[in-house]
């Protein structure tokens, strides 16, 4: 079930709000914290824990119901569908986005391949916590 | 669909010419930011489209046909600036005062701002803090079914935690056919509550626009407060 008390830190004011609801699904589903045919909050609910106008989280329910992530039940509410494919393809995009994020971070510090491969392999050794973030 | 809009709109006020062309329109269904500086003619044109004051030169169209004069009563519930009781009131006694004088006041939605703003009914009012007269009002203004719900400054002198609160009621009230428009220039703290914004300076709107498409630009809605207001 969703937490949404993990969500309630806060929007980057420079991007699309509606836009980074849709993100943060798409990471929920990623950590666990969301499954297949899980139920959803009501736009309402999402809207007051969060802070947010109903018309923000109800353009990012549109948008998930369009790309076919999510779907009402008439007088129920909310549904992640359960289709794994359509899940499986929403994980791997987070994914794959975070490895873009961090390609380009290490391109534009001047690495290339081999050498962005070279250090994920030394911090990979120490079992990929020496910066503390385990624990974070 | 327009909820209202502002033709034209003159006032003098105090000396000042604090309305100098007001054109704007307000859409169904939305919460509204109307930002400025102090003196900018805020509570002004607030007051205008309460029906408070008269305008000089100008015209405001309502829901449904209503005239201006008797629109404080009909559809727009006004939250301003103070809120001032007789020094006899109880918290209850709010309520049934606004029971008694307007027709559109809801049992319902004054029981769930009560729960929601945490207020109790048996306390005199004027041995109640600050923060909670400014919550007792903002409950009574969100205790009517208005088509438009007007908010001076319902942030300025709140902690944080009635803010949080305030910004629940706000949430929680708006409905997909009334709209609600909130003056301050605390811009940062409403800027994720807000569809659209107003910039108000010297009695003219000289920006408007939808926060979406303002953060699409890459810029919150304070940076683009501060381009209007201080060139930056």
């Amino acid at each position: 079930m969703l937490h949404m008390k993990v969500w309630q830190t806060g929007f980057d004011p420079r991007q699309s709000i509606y836009e980074q609801i849709v993100q943060r699904f798409h990471r929920s589903l990623v950590s666990g914290e969301l499954s297949g045919a899980d139920r959803i909050p009501s736009i309402r609910d999402l809207a007051v824990s969060l802070g947010v106008n109903t018309n923000t989280i109800q353009r990012a329910y549109q948008e998930m119901e369009r790309s076919g992530l999510i779907y009402s039940k008439r007088g129920m509410g909310f549904f992640i569908v359960e289709e794994e494919q359509v899940i499986e393809k929403v994980k791997q995009e987070v994914v794959s986005q975070a490895v873009v994020r961090f390609l380009s971070e290490m391109r534009s510090l001047g690495f290339d391949d081999a050498k962005i491969f070279e250090e994920l392999k030394n911090h990979m050794k120490g079992g990929g916590d020496q910066d503390g973030s385990a624990n974070g | 669909m327009d909820l209202l809009t502002v033709n034209g709109l003159y006032k003098r006020y105090a000396g000042k010419q604090a309305l100098d062309g007001v054109n704007m329109s307000l859409g169904s269904g939305q919460i509204i930011g109307l930002l400025g500086p102090n003196g900018s003619g805020k509570t002004t044109l607030m007051k205008v489209i309460a029906g408070l004051l008269s305008p000089d030169y100008g015209e405001v169209t309502y829901p449904n046909g209503v005239r201006r004069g008797v629109a404080s009563k009909g559809v727009v519930s006004f939250l301003p600036d103070e809120m001032r009781f007789p020094s006899w009131m109880k918290v209850s006694d709010a309520f049934g005062y606004f029971k008694a004088n307007f027709p559109d006041y809801d049992e319902q939605k004054a029981a769930g701002m009560i729960k929601l703003l945490e207020l109790v009914p048996d306390m005199s009012i004027k041995k109640t803090s600050k923060g909670m007269q400014e919550r007792l009002a903002l409950a009574l203004t969100f205790s009517r079914t208005a088509s438009l719900y007007l908010l001076d400054e319902p942030l300025g002198g709140i902690d944080p935690v009635g803010k949080m609160k305030v910004m629940q009621s706000i949430i929680t009230t708006h409905v997909e056919n009334s709209s609600i428009l909130i003056s301050t220039h605390l811009v940062r703290d409403v800027e994720s509550l807000l569809d659209s914004v107003l910039f108000l300076r010297d009695g003219k709107i000289v920006f408007s626009g939808d926060c979406e498409g303002i953060r699409g630009q890459g810029k919150t809605v304070e940076e683009s407060y501060l381009e209007v207001f201080a060139g930056v």
